[in-house]
């Protein structure tokens, strides 16, 4: 209560001193005269500068018709004036000048002593860059017998945030949805042991507005379109954005569903396509159903093939429509955490070390193949920089220093195996055409008769 | 009038003179035939050289029983290189690339196949022709010989078959790389370039399709391609052994597959070096069908039901059976012949869509 009174009082009292105080300034300000500015020809010539504002400028306080004094102290001012400027022009020049000596006699120093950088430097001491490090580690002690699809997306992506998040939660989260799957497979009468019964269910958890069992609704996942490479803001390429914000892209779509899979023990496969990935789910007959997730359709594998960016070689070598392993799958976590170590610090040997140990995981790994190939063509640039090559002296630094020869065959035999793997790069214009043409191309109605076909092999 | 009665006789005994005549020609054939195996049986067993232009050629001359004139399909191929040699001299084309002299081989090769060309000849000026398609018995129905690389050079229309070849012969003459590519009843050329890397070159339209388009359109399943059955740029011992299985075929022409052995001999030297060759698959699977319905008709048999108690038929029917599965699940389907020129037509229709733009946007600079 005293307290109360006490703060109400102290209030008022600033309340009064703050009104009172205005009051005053006011008062004063009605009161107060400016001062008068003394003119310029009151004063002696040689007497010392009042304010000088108008320096350099022709001042405006100036008499119509001026006197001879005033004149020759105009001069006098003018003069003064031009010698100050001539001096801070020298003065400019001059620490130009060493600026330049400083800098040359910098790189005739770096050449002597060979210090030119032909690799990028360690971001070690940035920030965040050790939880990329223990990331690393954590997804290299994986081996098939712990792989575990929700863990690996987890610790790439957490990487991102400083390792701050906790994998209960996800966990949690991931139970309750597939308890609620299976529950309402129990619920609708359908084997739940069944595996394309599972697969169905899950792909009506993506396509399908579903009453919760607290009586909330849970509604389709959309595919959104905007900045849907990740390229302004890395991650909209994430799970955790998918899950916040309903909304996914051809990356995080695949991934919730193999993560929904692997707690309903289900079995599902990531593909990849050009630029893409999509799911395989196994049938009873041998063969294996596509399931695209950005427009929810059953899709044939004759889509990916009329894009008209497969090459007979980029499938005899595997690199497209083959239903991924454990061991491809952890070469594709660690492939997206060179990719996001990129998006946060940029190249650093530490994406080399990621990248190689995802190709030895997966020697045919396109898209391992790709972050490799730009690492070494940004290394190029980053050495031609501070060799100051031009197109004009390119080749005779290449003479002069074998190392720049050098880096530039490393990029072209890693461009060249990228050539001989089949790959064929696509436009993302037509990336997007493309996904577009497949929904158009798919009616709904057909897609239906598939969902009839699939439900009517599931086993009783 | 003995002896009247006595011809008479061993007419209606031993058939016609005629058969006779082929008989013993059949013997002198089928000793052609087994020395230009064990020819190629030498090559295939890296134990002598042996040129794809010179299996080419002994294929088609055991056909017509060594009496192709060597000196002139020689002479054919020769001028063809001289032409294909000036084109190149001219540097016309315009190509970024650090295989530059190579492409320009690729480019002259088929300027010479698929373009006219005006040679200065002295004081005249000679046009040289295209090969064009021949749309009249594609598959060698008629005649088998209308396959042959020298029925292109002597008439100067081919079809997927012998244009192909002679392509590749060219190439390796003119001391370049070009590779025969698979398609379900069809042959192609696939090339290496550093701009474009992996490209098509399909010499019986004159373009440069994609390979979606064979995918898409080519009655090609995946798996075929995966397995390596179709679209796979051939080594040069893999396009020896399609020479063996063409003289396999020439064979097959001439005495039927009833006596199997020469063509099963064929066969399993070819499977031995090229595993999954889909024309070696199918000519056995042919042989055994034809072997199995030799047996059902000796056995006056209706129904392959009828023979089954034969072991002999058995064992080829379930040999037969499990092939077919085989080739069934390396992505092999059937495409309809009847389709076969509707598919070479889309590729004209669909131009658009299906042409390589990175191979046709290369320029000349006349």
């Amino acid at each position: 209560m005293v307290l109360g009174k006490n703060k109400y009082w102290s209030s008022l009292a600033i309340f009064y001193l703050l009104f009172f105080s205005v009051g005053i300034a006011q008062v004063q300000s009605t009161q107060l005269q400016l001062p008068n500015i003394p003119q310029p020809s009151l004063l002696p010539p040689n007497s010392p500068q009042p304010l000088n504002l108008n320096r350099g400028f022709p001042s405006s306080t100036t008499p119509n018709t001026p006197s001879r004094s005033q004149q020759q102290y105009q001069r006098h001012l003018q003069q003064q004036q031009k010698e100050r400027q001539r001096g801070q022009q020298l003065e400019q020049v001059l620490r130009e000048d060493a600026q330049e000596a400083e800098r040359r006699a910098a790189e005739v120093r770096a050449l002597r002593n060979s210090r030119v950088n032909y690799d990028f430097p360690t971001n070690a001491h940035l920030h965040g860059t050790s939880s990329y490090r223990s990331a690393f580690t954590k997804l290299l002690d994986m081996d098939d017998s712990t792989y575990s699809i929700t863990k690996a997306v987890f610790t790439t992506e957490d990487a991102f945030f400083d390792n701050k998040g906790d994998f209960s939660y996800l966990d949690e989260a991931m139970s309750d949805i597939a308890s609620f799957l299976l529950n309402k497979m129990a619920d609708e009468g359908i084997n739940t042991e069944d595996n394309v019964a599972k697969n169905l269910m899950i792909y009506r958890f993506f396509a399908d507005t579903m009453q919760l069992e607290n009586g909330s609704f849970h509604l389709p996942y959309e595919y959104d379109f905007e900045d849907y490479r990740g390229r302004k803001d890395h991650r909209k390429l994430m799970v955790i954005k998918l899950m916040t914000e309903n909304s996914g892209q051809c990356h995080s779509l695949p991934l919730l569903y193999l993560m929904i899979a692997e707690y309903m023990k289900a079995e599902a496969y990531l593909v990849y396509a050009p630029n893409h990935t999509y799911i395989k789910f196994p049938l009873p007959d041998g063969g294996f159903q596509n399931i695209e997730l950005t427009s929810k359709i059953f899709n044939s594998d004759l889509h990916v093939v009329r894009s008209g960016f497969v090459k007979a070689e980029a499938l005899q070598n595997k690199l497209y429509m083959q239903p991924l392993t454990d061991r491809q799958l952890l070469s594709e976590n660690l492939t997206d955490l060179a990719k996001s170590y990129i998006a946060k610090y940029g190249y650093s040997p530490f994406v080399k070390e990621v990248i190689d140990s995802a190709i030895i995981k997966d020697p045919n790994n396109i898209p391992a193949h790709l972050v490799k190939s730009n690492y070494y063509t940004y290394r190029c640039f980053f050495i031609d920089r501070q060799l100051r090559v031009t197109n004009e002296n390119f080749e005779q630094k290449k003479r002069q220093y074998p190392k720049l020869k050098q880096a530039y065959e490393e990029r072209d035999e890693i461009y060249s195996t990228i050539d001989k793997l089949g790959y064929e790069p696509m436009p993302e214009e037509i990336y997007q055409e493309w996904l577009e043409d497949m929904q158009k191309e798919v009616d709904q109605k057909k897609n239906k008769e598939q969902f009839i076909r699939l439900k009517n092999i599931v086993r009783q | 009038m003995k002896t009247f009665l006595v011809t008479i006789l061993s007419l209606l005994t031993f058939g016609n003179l005629h058969s006779q005549i082929e008989g013993s020609d059949k013997i002198y054939s089928e000793f052609l035939y087994e020395k230009v195996f064990s020819r190629f049986e030498c090559a295939l067993e890296d134990s002598c050289a042996m040129s794809f232009k010179e299996a080419v050629f002994l294929v088609e001359n055991t056909y017509f029983n060594e009496t192709l004139d060597r000196i002139q399909f020689e002479q054919q191929i020769h001028d063809l290189v001289v032409t294909v040699s000036s084109v190149v001299q001219a540097h016309n084309l315009i190509y970024e690339g650090n295989d530059y002299k190579e492409v320009e081989k690729y480019a002259a090769i088929f300027q010479v196949m698929c373009d006219t060309i005006a040679i200065n000849y002295g004081d005249t000026i000679i046009n040289h022709l295209p090969f064009t398609y021949d749309f009249d018995d594609i598959w060698g129905y008629k005649q088998w010989s209308n396959m042959f690389v020298s029925k292109l050079l002597n008439t100067r229309k081919g079809n997927c078959h012998s244009m192909p070849l002679l392509y590749k012969i060219l190439a390796d003459q003119i001391g370049t790389e070009a590779h025969l590519a698979i398609a379900p009843n069809h042959f192609y050329i696939k090339q290496y370039s550093q701009k474009s890397g992996w490209f098509n070159t399909e010499l019986t339209s004159a373009s440069f399709p994609i390979d979606a388009w064979y995918m898409a359109t080519g009655y090609i399943h995946l798996d075929g391609i995966v397995n390596k059955l179709y679209m796979e740029a051939l080594s040069e011992k893999q396009s020896l052994v399609l020479c063996l299985i063409d003289l396999a075929k020439g064979y097959q022409q001439k005495f039927g597959s009833k006596d199997g052995e020469f063509i099963q001999k064929c066969i399993d030297l070819g499977l031995k070096h090229f595993p999954n060759y889909i024309n070696a698959l199918l000519l056995k699977t042919e042989v055994l069908k034809v072997q199995f319905f030799e047996i059902m008709e000796s056995n006056y048999a209706e129904y392959p039901k009828e023979v089954m108690h034969i072991p002999e038929a058995k064992s080829l029917f379930d040999e037969m059976e499990l092939l077919a599965k085989k080739i069934h699940k390396m992505g092999y389907r059937r495409m309809p012949r009847e389709m076969y020129l509707d598919w070479l037509a889309s590729l004209r229709e669909e131009r658009e869509k299906y042409t390589n733009k990175k191979i046709s946007n290369f320029k000349s600079r006349n």
